[in-house]
């Protein structure tokens, strides 16, 4: 079948002698079309313009497409294969997200675990979304560049789940290829040999970029092939902690220094929402895996930090709504500080209440930008699980959120978030607010501190052994707590 | 007001004491047991479930409610059992081999019991076996099972397939449901029924069993 793809910048010609999915012959051409779902047709973000001979539409189609869409040649790419000749709209999203440089370190002594004195060295974090990496000159040991490139994975899932599904359909090595890749090109843009890598990253990143099967990271018990803290040729790889608490939050341990109050929380608000409670010299952890709502995934305006997001919501003197998009761009959707900002404003407001309800869809001040009934219900759904694996740490060592010295805000979405839009929504607990500290990519941060120096590294792996892992799935305690949280106080 | 109308009432509030205060009064005032169960608490629960499914009401709110429902049932239960009265069917559910999310499994149980159903809950992590003998065992009319991880969907056709070779398939429907699960997936792997949500599930139960 002839496949034509036509931009706004070019017209591309392909061929094949089957039929294919839209979503592959999107690939083929190199454009990189997120799946925040994993091609199951559960999120709709993959829509596209469409027309000629394509296969049947189908229900998840139906219900994610309006009849306005539909009757427009819009389909999802993840569903729609074309059968025969097919003319494809495609306007690009190669928008670079919004991404914090490296975040706070505390004071180290520098002992560089490089090869030799008058080299460079990279700490490289594999983010799911974000892959950053910092460049280092030795023996000086200063950070030279910095520098980061969306995670290529992301077409096949926006969390670790659908892309372990995607490799046990056979992708690892489209996977590892993928992320191997990015960070060559990373380094080919620093332009510099590197002597010593530190490659952080969650435990999947880090079994897929090792080409090792993540098959059983994904089901009950959650066995990993191996928790890394080894060094491979020029690589070190710091410790990971569990299957769903990787190396990625050991380095953020470290960078954030927390063992030095006497109680202390660090979060990394995203999908995979990992967190960590410090209490009576012990560390305890757990995954809440709240999912993509918080990068605009499952929301029917939701999309990416990116120009023309509506980053920023709140209620002027007058009791009117104002915004602030990203770029300053006229609005096209909502990321996930938007969202966030947008329910506490409605809560402020007596539009919604404690239990979510809404009369009708909400509009955002003028911006022609929505919140539906539906949103509502994922943000409860995604902020419960963080408030409850937050209380249920607590209640595992003994301490309540009053105790809590230091509160630790990680990884890029917790840039952004307005902690009081956090509070009003009951995200965190209000005795936190005044504690918060916005660390930034502390993994990225922790994995340079191993860079510079051995006694960090030694560290490093101290933490991983010592942290336990505590399984929220399944847990009763959480799951009371869970239905508790669901209510926005 | 009818007391059974209070009863209802009260159970949409989730107001434990007064359900179990009012479901004594009503047993003390000679209605009968199966019409307080039907037109006082499932009644109760069949408008939380049509509220649940229009987004009126959100999980909380059901979980409040089964809370209350569950008080009058256990009073309800020994006057149920003395009139020979049935439950509406039996359910077998459970989440999956390999996953150990349960909080969905849970809601629909309630959903379920809402509606008068016995229901057998096999918990997490169950294997197709399981599921297919806990069938036999309580003499199912339905098999629920449940999944949250993509990588583990592929169990529920195992559990079809085991059915199948125990030769309970054309007894025993099969519902599938989870975040990931589709109709097009029950489709492929033969299952009887998609719920989207734990109403869904209970109302199609319910479709079965008359």
């Amino acid at each position: 079948m002839r496949i034509t793809v036509i931009t706004d910048s070019k017209v591309i010609k392909k061929e094949y002698d089957k039929e294919i999915s839209i979503s592959d012959i999107l690939n083929d051409c190199g454009f990189n079309i997120a799946h925040p779902c994993g091609k199951n047709g559960k999120c709709g973000k993959c829509k596209i313009k469409v027309t000629g001979e394509l296969s049947e539409i189908t229900t998840e189609e139906i219900s994610k497409l309006t009849d306005a869409e539909i009757k427009s040649d819009i389909r999802l790419a993840c569903a729609a294969r074309a059968v025969g000749d097919v003319t494809l709209y495609y306007n690009g999203n190669t928008a670079k997200i919004q991404t914090q440089s490296a975040g706070y370190m505390p004071k180290i002594d520098l002992s560089p675990i490089t090869s030799k004195e008058d080299c460079y060295g990279a700490a490289i974090d594999i983010g799911t979304t974000t892959i950053a990496a910092y460049f280092y000159k030795f023996p000086e040991g200063i950070c030279i560049m910095s520098d980061c490139v969306e995670n290529p994975q992301s077409k096949f899932g926006a969390d670790v789940i659908s892309r372990i599904e995607y490799s046990n359909n056979g992708g690892l090595e489209e996977l590892r290829s993928a992320v191997q890749n990015a960070i060559d090109s990373l380094c080919e843009r620093f332009g510099n040999p590197i002597d010593t890598f530190v490659v952080t990253g969650n435990t999947t990143m880090l079994h897929i970029l090792n080409g090792l099967d993540p098959k059983d990271l994904a089901v009950a018990p959650f066995t990993p092939k191996t928790l890394f803290g080894i060094r491979k040729n020029n690589i070190y790889f710091p410790k990971c902690i569990s299957a769903f608490v990787g190396a990625d939050i050991t380095t953020a341990i470290l960078a954030s220094d927390m063992t030095k109050s006497a109680t202390s929380l660090l979060i990394d608000i995203g999908t995979n929402g990992e967190m960590v409670l410090y209490h009576n010299g012990k560390l305890s952890c757990c995954s809440t895996a709240a999912g993509p709502a918080f990068e605009g995934a499952g929301i029917s305006c939701g999309m990416p930090a990116v120009s023309g997001a509506i980053d920023h919501i709140e209620i002027s003197q007058y009791g009117k709504i104002s915004y602030t998009t990203i770029d300053n761009a006229k609005p096209i959707g909502l990321c996930g500080s938007g969202l966030l900002d947008a329910i506490a404003c409605m809560l402020e407001l007596g539009i919604t209440d404690e239990t979510g309800y809404i009369d009708n869809d909400f509009e955002i001040g003028d911006s022609g930008i929505t919140i539906t009934s539906d949103d509502i219900r994922q943000v409860q759904l995604a902020k419960a699980a963080i408030r409850a694996g937050l209380e249920t740490l607590c209640e595992y060592q003994g301490c309540s959120a009053a105790d809590i010295e230091r509160f630790y805000i990680a990884g890029g979405f917790g840039c952004y978030v307005n902690q009081k839009s956090c509070v009003k929504i009951g995200l965190i607990p209000k005795e936190l607010e005044e504690k918060a500290i916005v660390i930034g990519n502390a993994a990225g941060s922790g994995a340079s501190m191993i860079l510079m120096s051995s006694s960090a590294l030694e560290k490093s792996e101290k933490i991983a052994d010592s942290a336990e892992h505590i399984e929220l799935s399944g847990n009763s305690a959480f799951s009371e707590k869970y239905m508790d949280a669901l209510l926005f106080k | 007001m009818s007391i059974l109308s209070d009863i209802s009432i009260q159970i949409q509030q989730g107001r434990v004491p007064k359900v179990k205060e009012l479901v004594s009064q009503a047993i003390n005032d000679g209605i009968s047991p199966k019409t307080i169960l039907e037109e006082g608490l499932i009644a109760g629960m069949n408008i939380i479930g049509e509220k649940f499914k229009n987004n009126e009401v959100f999980v909380p709110e059901v979980l409040i409610a089964a809370r209350a429902m569950k008080a009058g049932a256990d009073i309800l239960k020994p006057y149920l059992v003395q009139a020979g009265v049935q439950a509406k069917g039996t359910v077998v559910i459970g989440t999956i081999q390999g996953d150990l999310h349960d909080i969905g499994k849970n809601l629909v149980k309630m959903m379920l019991e809402g509606k008068g159903f016995n229901v057998v809950d096999l918990g997490v992590d169950v294997s197709p076996e399981a599921f297919v003998q806990a069938a036999i065992d309580n003499k199912a009319q339905i098999i629920c099972c449940s999944a949250l991880l993509t990588t583990t969907m592929g169990e529920m056709k195992n559990i079809v397939e085991k059915a199948k070779e125990a030769g309970i398939r054309d007894s025993v429907k099969i519902m599938v449901g989870g975040a990931p699960v589709s109709q097009s997936f029950c489709n492929s792997i033969g299952a009887d029924c998609y719920a989207v949500d734990a109403a869904s599930a209970a109302d199609a139960a319910c479709d079965f069993c008359n």
